[in-house]
């Protein structure tokens, strides 16, 4: 029974804790400028980040280790050193635009400057670090978060015709601007693959402590909850699509983007998505926060866990302060979240071969997942997104110059 | 047993369990005539980040110093005080 209730809450958070600023602001410049036709995108970062999901899981639970704990171990440190450091200025720098797209979302609601709103969010967002356990941080995220379902409402109500939706679910090219569509695609998978992702997971199936019995409902959750979760990110590109392509408007801020809502939601429109985009940079941010102190303390092999008091586990409370302090005096210095964002996603693809090496060899070494290693085809999977990593890797700052 | 693959990088617990941190070093004692024998294990950022870059190493143990941290660091535990090797190495502390 309590499997049950495990697998539901965890679908749940997924769907509520998918959207935030990557994803957001990728699908909805796909939308307005091209239409559905990066629909496909969406789906197969939806699916990468599945698959590779429920491996982070399938290792946290038969290993009881988290990833990053794992490959410190199976790998050493002069493996580890240049992605951890990668990693960690991703996490740093979403950090600081997850918190300016909170603070963004106050000021359409409120119309006072986004930079007043950083401190008193970041004051918020360590006061739940300090006092939350994983569960409460997880579940509590993910249910707020289910108001972001507002932009599959959007979408569904504007009624796009089903079949121009799944003919844009197999790729095709552009009959303009190849350079931006590539660039985009690529961002569209940086948005979704993003690192924190996995760490937080496996470290979340470490304090869960969930067992190899179990393992099945990491399998469904994995699936299950990015599948319901890319719905939510389809229904931000749909939505712009209808709405923002044909007036030609261009999402270079988040007000516009704001734009979408108003045919289906009328004079709530910019309220409900100021109140989307808030809650899932909100959770996100406390995510991303709770995660680089997962990070350094796995690596170096300190106490770590949201379930443990914090007086006991120094090193890793210390660890999550200090980078949310770093983020904060980022976003003070107010770079534009939006563009911080796109660098982020850029980041991200050029580390994403060595994040995915290494569960090429974990998984397949029964010292860590015992009987339930990779088959062929997750195998297969892994070797072919580790060669399309690289080519994204060499391609995405280039694309990020020319078509950003 | 072989070091690098069954005892570098792996989490030190003491025999209560809590985590110590990682092995970061491993210290070899040279003797004339006979094979080196593993001396000890160290733990401590200094040590493993001498092993990532000498130069970083350097500097990390300046700032230890500078924060009057230096003491006990890098914590150097006898191999003879290893209890047992399994998913994390236990010490006798």
């Amino acid at each position: 029974m309590s499997a049950i209730v495990d697998l539901i809450l965890g679908v749940v958070t997924s769907i509520g804790g998918f959207v935030e600023v990557g994803s957001i602001s990728t699908s909805a410049q796909a939308g307005s400028e091209f239409g559905y036709q990066l629909l496909w995108a969406v789906g197969l970062a939806g699916l990468m980040l599945a698959m590779l999901v429920e491996m982070s899981g399938r290792l946290a639970g038969v290993s009881k280790r988290s990833l990053a704990g794992a490959v410190r171990e199976r790998f050493g440190i002069h493996f580890q050193v240049l992605p951890l450091a990668a990693e960690l200025i991703v996490d740093v720098l979403l950090l600081a635009a997850e918190a300016g797209g909170a603070a963004i979302a106050i000021r359409l609601l409120t119309g006072i400057g986004f930079q007043w709103w950083i401190l008193p969010l970041g004051v918020v967002i360590w006061i739940v670090l300090w006092t939350c356990g994983f569960g409460l941080i997880e579940y509590g995220i993910g249910l707020l978060g289910l108001i972001t379902l507002s932009f599959v409402v959007s979408a569904w109500q504007l009624g796009p015709r089903s079949a121009d939706l799944a003919r844009s679910l197999i790729p095709t090219l552009p009959t303009h601007h190849a350079l931006r569509y590539a660039f985009l695609a690529v961002s569209i998978t940086g948005a979704t693959v993003s690192p924190y992702l996995l760490n937080f997971y496996s470290s979340g199936t470490v304090e869960e402590k969930l067992t190899e019995k179990e393992l099945w409902v990491n399998t469904v959750t994995a699936y299950l909850g990015t599948a319901f979760g890319t719905v939510v990110s389809m229904g931000v590109l749909v939505s712009s699509a209808i709405v923002l392509g044909p007036r030609h408007i261009q999402v270079d801020s988040y007000d516009q983007a704001a734009l979408m809502f108003v045919p289906v939601f009328g004079r709530w429109a910019v309220a409900l998505f100021a109140v989307s985009l808030g809650i899932g940079c909100f959770g996100a941010a406390v995510e991303l926060a709770l995660n680089s102190g997962y990070v350094l303390a796995q690596v170096f092999g300190w106490p770590w866990g949201a379930n443990r008091p914090r007086r006991s586990a120094t090193q890793f409370s210390a660890a999550f302060t200090v980078v949310l302090l770093i983020a904060l005096a980022i976003a003070v210095l107010g770079f534009d979240p939006l563009r911080m964002t796109m660098i982020c996603v850029g980041l991200t693809v050029v580390i994403m071969p060595a994040l995915v090496l290494p569960f090429l060899v974990l998984m397949n070494d029964e010292k860590y997942v015992k009987g339930h290693t990779n088959g062929p085809l997750r195998n297969g999977f892994l070797a072919l997104l580790t060669i399309v990593g690289a080519l994204m890797a060499l391609v995405v700052v280039p694309l990020e110059i020319l078509g950003g | 047993m072989k070091l690098v693959r069954d005892l570098l990088d792996k989490s030190v617990v003491d025999r209560h369990g809590h985590e110590l941190g990682r092995v970061d070093s491993i210290v070899l004692e040279m003797r004339p005539g006979a094979p080196p024998r593993v001396a000890a294990i160290e733990l401590g950022p200094a040590v493993l980040a001498h092993r990532v870059w000498p130069p970083l190493g350097r500097w990390m143990k300046g700032l230890e110093v500078a924060l009057g941290m230096a003491e006990e660091r890098p914590l150097r535990v006898p191999f003879a005080a290893i209890v047992d090797i399994d998913r994390h190495v236990k010490v006798e502390r």
